[in-house]
């Protein structure tokens, strides 16, 4: 832990209020000028459970939830012993009173009364004392922390004056006690105004500014919260959300919508996903423009919905029978969740293709600071429609060089059939080979033309022996692996795919180009973009895989590429 | 064949004889009454007999995947509410595969009209027993006879909440056409089930022209118990069962985009300020 670096970690039952306390813990070191990630883990069922709420607070750019914790905050014992492993040494214990700290450990622990202090503002308001404590430990401003208790609870005056009074009461005993314990350095934030988001909700956004103006979906975690914030907002902008009836619904009336003229798009996760499949095939066969996202979660099946997994890739760029050209993307960070939705629904609407955006739990839950968006900057482009009155002699499937024709709109002239039967140039049915054979490569050679936008990023020493592959959330670890690395003089260059489906071929050859050895780190247990690399490319590769529900930690990936390193 | 009005002219692949043709006819007839310009038309299908009636329509016509006009449709609905918006397909695309979409789209009453060519069979792919195939029937996929009774779609319409509607018969075009015409016109959604027979692998219409009788006028179509009799009536009845006024899907959107308006921020940048 330094005065630029702190991993925080709040542990607890359900119904303890970590995640209100974690929530208004970020949030503050946000409007305080600090870079910030979060991880959580949640209850799987409804009811009960553990919660775990990790914040990394950076003076510079937090790019994961960190590995060892700085300070482990717990509310039981159980949470205490689950949790006191991953505290770094020299790391900080605050507990709840009456939590004997495990023999044999000298870990520094500081004791909080929580049960007598919130006497007066109820025990449900034990998470808010311990906001007090930990806000006075750390240095952080009050009246930044005041002033978001005093949002959250703006209307209701009781609830408001309890959780001010609770947030003081632990303030003022950690005052009191302050000459019994020396205080870590407080953390010093830069004057940059950043917003804090998650995934889902960046995603969102960046769907409105692209000119999203239909979105239909299903519950599902973890991608409901984007359902639920666009139900709210999309209507304000003259869109409408349905949530419908199952994820069939879903995507045929986002392709229904799509079909007359409006951007729209859906979400779901893999259990969603699978059933999308025949749609998405019928998408790119009929040429209409959609976007969907997959936030990936632990499978196969119902899985662990409340765990991360990366293991929908080889299903996104494969889904349905037969063989149908779709673009997916994959965003690393929340700042792209956003820009990468721009991105899908222009590169949708450009190329008449289905875009399908990985995402997982972790990503699409993280929390992150991001500088405002500024959509006045980006692009946003329109599909292709004709200029002026078209007649019979129209073709809507005209083949042209790039693969991309003319799509008229219902309410102008070019009346055509869209579907997913084999079709000629004019949109009948056609059967022939002569057809298909100019159809199936007028379809497909839309790909050559999109694999030309650019979407990796490279770090490291482009000079390094050994490269790292990865793809979507793990980005930051990767980064910080390699960054470790490098201050140990070991060079690794890293490259971080962002679009899977094309595959940047060209890219990815010249970064494999004259490197000794190759790793692919990803959260599944096939090997799933290892195995796409050496199928599309015969790029034979190392794997670093995990596969117990959760995101990589920079240590770890430092770990394994040592190992790797060492036998190359 | 000339083009004329609302026909594309090209030639229906169904079986001469085939009660789609008259379901097809009373379409065509009700948009040119109607009118609103083949531009302006969306006709959506599935697959199947029934779902390849919208290629012999002058229209936009999107033809999806198995059981997915529904959603399709109310997609197109949704996006754009001054489209006139058709769906069409056999009672095996609506109520087998389509049933879930069938229950969910009615209910929430966009403004579309649905024509369900029934025919007890699934004609497309040489007729095995469908949905509304009666008990015993005995085909490729049910040579010992159905162990199902069939479901009747115009009670199940009228119990899911549908505003409009109606049964006709391809062996009573004249009626045919009215009720169209009359689904075509209704302000919400409208579902007219058409007893259309497969005159290759399961020709009732023999028996049907027996049996087949128009509604009585006494009817009263907004009385939802006396729909439901009627429709499960021994003996086949056609008619208008059940109308009535309820407000659209769109009209209920409209509403939620004035009360979202009011409840915060309507431009981007007041979006970006509730992260700060």
């Amino acid at each position: 832990m330094t005065a630029t670096d702190m991993v925080v970690r709040c542990a607890g039952e359900a119904g303890d209020g970590i995640i209100t306390l974690g929530d208004i813990f970020v949030k503050a070191y946000v409007r305080m000028g600090l870079s910030v990630f979060t991880f959580r883990s949640y209850p799987t069922e409804v009811r009960g459970g553990n919660v775990m709420y990790q914040i990394r607070v950076s003076a510079n750019q937090a790019l994961s939830q960190g590995d060892k914790v700085d300070i482990l905050v717990a509310f039981n014992r159980k949470e205490m012993e689950s949790h006191i492993d991953s505290l770094a040494p020299g790391g900080i214990l605050i507990l709840d009173q009456g939590i004997a700290p495990p023999p044999g450990r000298a870990d520094k622990a500081l004791y909080v009364p929580l049960s007598q202090l919130s006497q007066g503002f109820g025990q449900e308001r034990r998470n808010i004392v311990m906001l007090g404590f930990l806000a006075r430990y750390l240095g952080m401003e009050e009246a930044v922390v005041r002033g978001i208790i005093g949002g959250r609870f703006a209307k209701r005056e009781e609830l408001l004056r309890h959780n001010i009074g609770a947030f003081k009461v632990g303030w003022e005993y950690c005052a009191l006690k302050a000459w019994l314990y020396e205080r870590p350095l407080r953390m010093v934030g830069t004057a940059q105004q950043r917003l804090l988001m998650s995934g889902n909700e960046a995603m969102v956004l960046g769907a409105i500014a692209a000119g999203c103006r239909f979105f239909a979906g299903y519950p599902i975690t973890p991608a409901s919260e984007i359902l639920e914030y666009m139900a709210e907002v999309l209507p304000r902008f003259g869109g409408n959300v349905l949530q419908v009836e199952d994820e069939m619904a879903a995507l045929a009336s986002v392709i229904g919508a799509s079909f007359v003229g409006t951007k729209a798009m859906t979400a779901t996760s893999g259990p969603g996903f699978s059933l999308m499949g025949e749609l998405i095939g019928f998408a790119s066969m009929a040429e209409i423009p959609c976007v969907i996202v997959d936030s990936q979660r632990v499978g196969p099946s119902t899985g662990i919905p409340t765990s991360t997994e990366q293991s929908d890739l080889l299903l996104a760029i494969h889904a349905s029978h037969g063989e149908s050209p779709r673009i997916v993307l994959a965003p690393s960070t929340v700042e792209e969740c956003f820009s990468l939705t721009m991105d899908a629904f222009n590169l949708s609407e450009a190329y008449q293709l289905p875009v399908i955006i990985l995402s997982d739990l972790a990503l699409s839950h993280r929390l992150e600071a991001v500088p405002p968006f500024d959509p006045s900057k980006a692009m946003v482009v329109d599909r292709m429609t004709p200029m002026a009155e078209v007649d019979d002699t129209f073709m809507r499937f005209k083949v042209t060089e790039t693969g991309v024709s003319v799509m008229p709109i219902p309410g102008s002239s070019g009346i055509y059939a869209a579907m997913g039967i084999e079709h000629d140039e004019k949109g009948f049915p056609g059967y022939t080979p002569e057809i298909r054979l100019r159809m199936t490569e007028k379809r497909f050679g839309k790909l050559d033309h999109v694999v030309t936008h650019k979407f990796i990023r490279t770090f490291g020493d482009p000079e390094a022996p050994i490269g790292i592959i990865g793809w979507g959330s793990t980005e930051g670890a990767i980064i910080e692996a390699v960054d470790t690395l490098a201050k140990e003089g070991i060079s690794v260059q890293g490259l971080q795919l962002k679009m899977l489906c094309p595959l940047p071929k060209e890219e990815l050859a010249a970064f494999a180009e004259g490197k000794k050895a190759i790793v692919v780190a990803e959260l599944n247990h096939n090997g799933q973009c290892a195995s796409l690399l050496k199928s599309d490319m015969g790029l034979e590769t190392k794997s670093i895989r995990k596969y117990v529900g959760l995101p990589f930690t920079a240590g770890e990936l430092v770990e394994r590429l040592r190992g790797v390193i060492q036998v190359a | 064949m000339p083009e004329a009005g609302y026909r594309s002219g090209l030639k229906p692949i169904w079986c001469e004889g085939c009660g789609n043709f008259a379901a097809l006819d009373a379409l065509a007839r009700a948009l040119e009454a109607v009118d609103p310009k083949p531009q302006n038309v969306v006709a959506v299908a599935g697959i199947g007999c029934g779902s390849r009636l919208p290629g012999y329509l002058k229209s936009y016509r999107l033809h999806t995947v198995h059981g997915r006009a529904l959603p399709a449709a109310l997609g197109a609905r949704v996006a754009n509410p001054a489209l006139t918006i058709i769906a069409v397909g056999g009672d095996g695309d609506g109520l087998a595969i389509g049933g879930n979409h069938f229950l969910h789209t009615l209910k929430r009453n966009p403004h579309i009209l649905y024509v369900m060519t029934d025919n007890g069979v699934y004609g497309m792919t040489r007729g095995q027993a469908s949905p509304t195939g009666e008990a015993g029937l005995r085909t490729r996929s049910t040579p010992y006879g159905s162990v199902e009774p069939p479901v009747d779609p115009a009670a199940l319409a009228i119990t899911v909440g549908a505003s409009f509607v109606a049964r006709g018969f391809s062996g009573n075009p004249r009626q045919l056409r009215q009720i169209v015409l009359e689904g075509l016109k209704h302000k919400g959604f409208a579902f007219v089930q058409v007893l259309s027979p497969c005159v290759t692998f399961h020709n009732t219409f023999p028996a049907l022209k027996q049996e087949v009788n128009e509604l009585p006028p006494s009817h009263n179509p907004s009385d939802k118990i006396a729909a439901l009799q009627a429709a499960w009536s021994e003996a086949p009845l056609t008619g208008i069962f059940y109308r009535i006024e309820r407000p659209t899907l769109s009209e209920s959107l409209q509403s939620i985009a004035d009360e979202a308006k009011k409840a915060g921020p309507h431009t981007f940048e007041g979006l970006l300020k509730e992260f700060a």
